[in-house]
């Protein structure tokens, strides 16, 4: 396990989203803090979409440590879904009502498959 | 910046409860608030449903997918319904990607007749 990258955005008002890609052999984990809204989203999109671009097999976003994932935060997960194809398996990890939910409510997590711990999506 | 995108939205009662609100032209980010605002107004009258009607949209950015999922969230905290009308073969694309769980129709009939 590698961390290869490491980015940060403060804007503003105080909201702020930290990712971290790590690899664990071909997935690349995407591990997700703070807050996902309409400030942070571009952010985590951005980071979402260069780690799609190293085509692992499977990426791995860990949202266990976000407090509030927002309809752009979904949007953004849509778009790393698309830039995937059929090359890389998406998975997303969240459990708590903040992140899983609004997954679910939307029927988004019929096209990502969601996960209760990062080892269960890492898992076969 | 060259040629401006034009969006029109208006919204109507169409029946006690229900508003629906009609987006003409193209959903792009310079374009979406217009629509985010009459979704907002649309929710904020303390409807049972509201339709989104794209039935006249020629194009739907990720951007208006956004104003969507916000959308289907607000229809659950207030116990609402909400419906997308479809329309076009570009719209459907664009929502395509939202999985085949929304609720969408193919036309404003269909959306109301619940």
């Amino acid at each position: 396990m590698s961390t290869v990258d490491s980015s940060q955005a403060e804007p503003p008002g105080g909201q702020t989203v930290s990712v971290t890609v790590e690899k664990h052999g071909g997935a690349s984990v995407v591990v997700v803090s703070g807050d996902i809204d309409m400030v942070t989203a571009p952010e985590f999109e951005k980071a979402l979409i260069s780690a799609v671009r190293e085509r692992p097999d499977r990426l791995v976003v860990d949202l266990t440590g976000v407090a509030f994932l927002g309809s752009a935060g979904l949007t953004a997960l849509v778009a790393a879904r698309q830039e995937a194809g059929e090359t890389t398996a998406v998975r997303v990890v969240a459990k708590s009502s903040a992140t899983a939910r609004p997954l679910q409510l939307t029927g988004l997590d019929q096209e990502i498959p969601l996960f209760a711990t990062r080892e269960e999506a890492l898992g076969d | 910046m060259s040629i401006a995108t034009l969006l029109h939205v208006s919204s109507s009662e169409s029946r006690p409860g229900t508003t629906v609100v009609h987006v003409v032209g193209e959903i792009d980010a310079s374009t979406v608030p217009e629509m985010a605002l009459a979704l907002d107004s649309a929710w904020k009258s303390g409807p049972r449903a509201v339709v989104l009607d794209l039935s006249h949209v020629e194009f739907l950015g990720t951007a208006g997918l956004t104003e969507i999922l916000r959308a289907i969230e607000r229809a659950d905290a207030a116990h609402a319904t909400f419906r997308i009308v479809t329309g076009g073969r570009s719209v459907v694309r664009a929502l395509d990607v939202l999985g085949s769980r929304l609720p969408t129709s193919p036309d404003l009939a269909h959306a109301l007749s619940d």
